[in-house]
Order: C-alpha cells, then structure tokens, then sequence
C-alpha cells in the first residue's frame, strides 16, 4: 500500500508540532544556562568541535567583512619602523614576538594570542587590517582606539607582514628604536621611565625620530608639547598610537617630558627634505596666499609666535603631509586642531606638499626650552 | 523737481507710510539718486493703484451695472480704447519717463567724483578709498555729504548686491564683473545698508553703514584712516603682543605693524568704527572679545579662523588693543 498525500499531517499539525519543538528547546536552554552547568573557565578550554568550529566563523566572518578593502603600499621603512615602536607597547604584551616571550598572563586567556612571527602568513593583508581595526570579539583582541586613524592602522600592519619569520635581533631593533638595546640602561642612565615609550619612536639625545611620519620634539615649544600631550590622552586629538601611551601619564610625568624634549638639543641628520623647486612653498609659509584664503604659515608657526603652536622648521615633510591630510579628512578638528583645521581645508595637496617641503628644508629652530 | 518731491512724500505720508522711515528704507531719501528712485516708485504705486480700482469699477459695472453701461462696455470700442490703447500709451509713457528719469543719473555726476571700490567677500564689505594714497577699509563707507560718489562693485566670491535703501538702488556684485553705482547724499547723516542678494549661510549677517560727513570732516576723516596706525598705550602693548604671536596678522593687515595679511578686513582704525562683523554688534570691548572666541557661533562658517581656546583674558586684551586703534 502506497503512501497517500491524505496521509501526511496537514499543515495544521505540522506547524503545532514546531512551535512546540521550538518551546521546547528554548526553554531547555534557560533551564542550561540558568543551572549554570556549562563550565566557562579559561582554564578548561573548548571540545575540539567547538573550537574548530569558532575558528571557521571567525575566519569566515573576516574574510567576508575585508573583501573590499585595497590594501595600500605597505612595503615602507617609515611605516614599518612605526609600526615597530607600537607593537612593542600595545601588542607584544599579549602576543610576544622573537625572542620576547610576552606577559604569561595573557598566555592563559582562551583562546591564547597567537604568536604573530609564525601565524601572520596565513592571513591576507586585508584581513591583518581588517581585524587591528576592529578586534574581534570573544577573543580579548581589542579594536584600534582611533578608529579614524586607518593610516595608523596600516603602520602597524606594514608591521606585521615583516614580522614572518623575523629574528630575535632584527625584532628587538625595529621595536625598541632609539632606545639602548638593553632596556633597563636608560632608565639606569637617569632617563625617566616614562621616556621609554617616547623613544621607541621619537628621538633621544643621540638619535633622529625613528620614521619621517613621526615628528621631531627636540626643542619644540613645551607649551605645545603639553597642550598635545593631553589632547593625546584625552582622545581630542585622535591617535589609537599616541592615546595609549598620553593616557598613563599624570600631570607631572606629561611636564617633565615637556621639559625634557624643549630642552633637548635637536640632533643633525635624516630630515627628508626634498627641494620646494616650485617656490610655491616659501611663498605660502612666508606671505600666504591671499586668493586663496590661506594665511602665512608662519604668523603662527615661526619663531615670534606663541608657545601654544608649534614650530615647524625641520620637521620630516612627510609628517607634515600626513598631518595636514588628517585636518582635510576631517581629523584634528577639537581643541587647537581646530584653528588649522579650516586652513587645510583651503590648501590643494600641490601647497601641502610644497610648505611640508619648504618646512623640511628649514633648520630646526631651538625654541630655548621650559619657560 | 524739488517741489514736486516733497508733494509726494506729503502724499506717501497721507497715505501712513511714513510709519516705516528709518535709517533703512526707500521711503526717506537721503539723496537725488534715491529721490529719484522713490519718485518712480510712487508714481508706479500710486498710478497702479489708480488703475486697479478703474478696472474694479468697470468689473463692478459690467456685472450689475444699467444694462446702457453694460452695452457700452461690451462693445468694440471699449475692448479697442481700454485693451489696447490705453496700455500702450501708459506704458510707453512710463517707459520713457523711467528712462528720462534714470539716464538723469549719469548725468549729474560730478566731472570728478570721490572714487570707492567695494568688494563683497562672505560675508562682509572691503572697501577701498582710491586715489594717490589708496587705503583700505572694511563694512563702513564714510562718504562727503553733497559730493558725487562712484562706486566700483566687485566681488571677491559670489553675486552680492550692494544696497543702501536710503541713498540709491540695489546693484548687483558680479563675479568677474565690475559695476558702478553712483550716489549722493544731501545731508550728513548715517543709514544702513545690507546684501540684497543670497550669498550664503551667513548673507543675512552682512551689513554695513554709510556715514555721510561734511566736507571738512570728510578730509580730516580721509587724513586720518589713511595713515599709519597709532601706537598702542602701555596697557594695550600686551594686547599687541598676543595680536602679533597669535597668529592674528596672517589674515588681518594693521598697517604700520608687521601685520600684513589681506585675507580679512583691514583694522588699522578699527577702534573708529562704529560697528563690527559687517554691521552685525557694536564695537565695544566686550563684543570684540566674543567675536574674537566664538566667531563661528556668532556668524557661522565665516573665514575667520575658531579662535575658541585663547582664555577671556587673552581675548580681551587684544580687543583692548582693538579698541585703541582709533
């Protein structure tokens, strides 16, 4: 005897049996939760299944949410050396890197932070963006601070492709830039502790900044370095690079390195300065442009003028051209970024580039240290 | 002329206008260009009026009138005398009379008129008195009373339109154009005058004042503005120091200083003027200081740049300093 279609359950019966079954699984899974039988401790790990199986949505969802980024030009000194200085600071805690174990705590978080220098390769450029950006969830990895900032972003990506089967010697260079190779020298040297993030990328008493995208503090106004020191910290001036560094500091640590880096001699050496052939540089820096709106750079930014802004002679151009961009997407517009803010908005990127040049051409003006 | 003027304004008066004469109207004539205009207007208004309450009475006529009148209105020569011959007499006749009336303008120009260029920028008025000692100025033109004055009208971004109801027409301000505009003033005496023309955000915030002077106050005026800026006092010298250091000369020019910029209006003697921000707050100390803080809150998106973090103290002494450029 065959099966009839008048003997399946109507859809009447069909439907009350699913709602049922749905009442039913939703109510043994409060009375799981609420028994708190699942165990979640870190301690105990995933079943194998559950792990595999988090790690394919997670590779998934990445993939899927990084189709349309395009990756920039990466393979850049200056990006990579800064990326470098944050690494050390705001990941190799966690995740370690050649010849530096990381913090033992984060070691047993679940899952643990993979170690980057063997684990990178088996991502995509997009993807290493896409998840410093975001962070993921579940996971203790954080989303970036700034999340304006992909440029920062990148730094550190540009990073993290170097990192594949990197050396101990070469990781421990790149990450702990001008400072000695041994950390405790410095601080032993009378060099504040606190310093010793400064240094990772800025100058120290013997040495350039370590990447042209960071600026020189050496002799820069203290007033300026303080006003920025707590924008930084405050996140007013946005940086997911800088915030975490401003924001440990206190009152007294953010003056004592004003008064350090205003004191300091700036040292000779790698301004990346490039010839402003056009004139045009000198000619906005010096007189503006008065068709244009855009007033002399240097009514705010030259020797005469108030410690609240800084000097500018000297600084790396590329520094300089990267800042100025920011103001034009938007960035810096709080506090005394707001002042330059409608300013850059005037500028085409043909000025930018040519005061930035102008302005590395010049030298570096002392500002004569704390007042 | 002079007779014929003043009957009307007798009229406009009977007629209650004379609620609305201040020192911005087209109703109070400050000069013959304006007379001019404000005669025109009142025989448009005036003969406009006639007319629509002829046709009023015809309509009225027509529909309830004595069935002769109503004969004589629906025929031929009334559709031929009252449709056709009548308009075209009257508005040929006013044609020629606007013509004759207005071309009298370029005609009673003085042979050598006191020469003003005034360029309309968002939103505010440069103004510059040409001559061998050519200066500038901005958002108060300061004019001899009973002396011809040719305006030069440029503008430095989009259409403005200069109007000074009290004096002349509006005139617009073209972008690659320059137009004239000539104007008299009878009488010293001050007025407003205000963009007639949208021009952004701000376009309502963008007035300015005439100042009608007798010749004699005129020169010395002219002397004066021309010159050098003078030397600030000792407690306005700190007020100079933070103008300087702050940046404030990239934009502003104060001239006889190492302020130089053209961006924004000249303040060589901007404690003479009576108003600031073209014409938007008197010109004390306090206001000075506010504009100085929160320029884009007080006319938002305006080139100048958002000085917001300088303390009130800062703000002040410079306002001070300001204040004493007379």
């Amino acid at each position: 005897m065959g099966l009839r279609i008048a003997d399946l359950p109507s859809w009447r019966a069909f439907a009350l049996t699913f709602a049922l079954l749905l009442v039913m699984g939703a109510a043994s899974g409060v009375i799981f939760a609420a028994a708190g039988v699942y165990n979640v401790a870190a301690s105990k790990g995933h079943w194998a299944v559950t792990r595999a199986l988090l790690e394919f949505g997670m590779q998934r969802s990445v993939d899927t949410h990084s189709l349309l980024i395009e990756p920039p030009d990466i393979a850049d000194p200056d990006m990579i050396a800064l990326g470098a200085g944050h690494y050390r600071g705001a990941c190799a805690p966690c995740h370690g890197g050649p010849g530096f174990a990381g913090n033992p705590i984060a070691a047993n978080m679940l899952p643990p932070p993979p170690r980057l220098e063997e684990d990178i390769s088996e991502l995509k450029t997009r993807q290493i963006f896409w998840i410093v950006k975001h962070g993921l969830k579940y996971t203790g990895m954080p989303a970036w601070p700034a999340q304006n900032r992909d440029d920062e972003v990148w730094s550190l990506v540009a990073f993290l492709q170097e990192l594949d089967g990197m050396g101990p010697d070469r990781f421990r260079l790149l990450t702990t830039g001008n400072l000695a190779r041994d950390e405790a020298a410095p601080v032993a040297a009378g060099i504040p502790s606190e310093l010793t993030a400064c240094m990772r990328c800025h100058e120290s008493e013997t040495a350039s900044p370590v990447s042209a995208l960071v600026p020189k503090l050496a002799g820069q106004n203290r007033e300026y370095l303080v006003t920025s020191l707590r924008a930084f910290a405050t996140g007013e001036r946005e940086s997911g690079i800088m915030q975490p560094v401003a924001a440990e500091l206190d009152q007294d640590d953010i003056e004592r390195l004003a008064d350090f880096y205003s004191r300091l001699q700036p040292t000779d050496g790698t301004t990346t300065a490039g010839a402003d052939t056009s004139g045009i540089g000198k000619q906005i820096a010096r007189n503006g442009r008065a068709e244009d709106q855009i007033p002399a750079c240097q009514s705010c930014h030259g020797k005469d003028a108030s410690p609240q802004f800084p000097r500018l002679a000297g600084q790396p151009e590329r520094y300089l051209r990267e800042q100025l961009r920011l103001w034009k997407n938007g960035l810096r517009q709080a506090g005394q970024g707001a002042i330059m803010a409608p300013i850059a908005n005037r500028m085409n990127n043909e000025q930018i580039a040519a005061v930035a040049q102008w302005y590395a051409s010049m030298p570096l003006e002392h500002s004569g240290g704390g007042q | 002329m002079k007779k014929r003027c003043t009957a009307l304004v007798i009229l406009a008066a009977s007629l209650a206008l004379t609620g609305c004469v201040h020192n911005q109207s087209v109703l109070a004539p400050g000069g013959p260009e304006a007379e001019n205009w404000f005669v025109l207007t009142l025989v448009l208004v005036i003969g406009a009026t006639v007319i629509f309450a002829a046709v009023m009475f015809f309509v009225a006529v027509a529909m309830r009138g004595p069935a002769r009148l109503r004969a004589l209105l629906a025929g031929e020569r009334s559709i031929i005398g009252g449709g056709l011959i009548f308009p075209t007499v009257t508005l040929s006749a006013l044609l020629i009379y606007g013509m004759v009336l207005t071309a009298g303008q370029a005609h009673n120009a003085d042979s050598e008129p006191l020469r003003i260029t005034v360029i309309g920028e968002q939103w505010w008025w440069r103004i510059i008195y040409e001559g061998p000692n050519r200066f500038e100025t901005a958002n108060e033109l300061k004019i001899p009373a009973g002396r011809t004055v040719r305006l030069t009208l440029k503008t430095a971004d989009v259409i403005h339109s200069f109007w000074v109801p009290n004096l002349a027409g509006k005139l617009d301000m073209i972008p690659g154009r320059e137009t004239v505009l000539t104007l008299d003033a009878d009488e010293p005496g001050t007025w407003r005058g205000q963009c007639a023309e949208y021009c952004g955000g701000a376009h309502a915030l963008m007035s300015f004042q005439v100042e009608a002077l007798t010749q004699e106050d005129f020169s010395e005026w002219l002397e004066q503005e021309g010159g050098d800026a003078v030397q600030p006092t000792a407690n306005e010298q700190q007020g100079q120091a933070l103008f300087q250091e702050k940046g404030c000369g990239g934009c502003h020019a104060v001239r006889g200083t190492r302020a130089n910029g053209r961006i924004g209006p000249d303040l060589t003697h901007f404690g003479s003027r009576a108003t600031l921000a073209a014409a938007i707050l008197p010109n004390t100390v306090d206001d000075t200081a506010n504009w100085i803080r929160h320029n884009q809150t007080l006319k938002p998106q305006n080139l100048m740049l958002p000085y917001d973090n300088l303390s009130d103290e800062e703000a002040r002494a410079i306002a001070q300093y300001l204040a004493g450029l007379k």
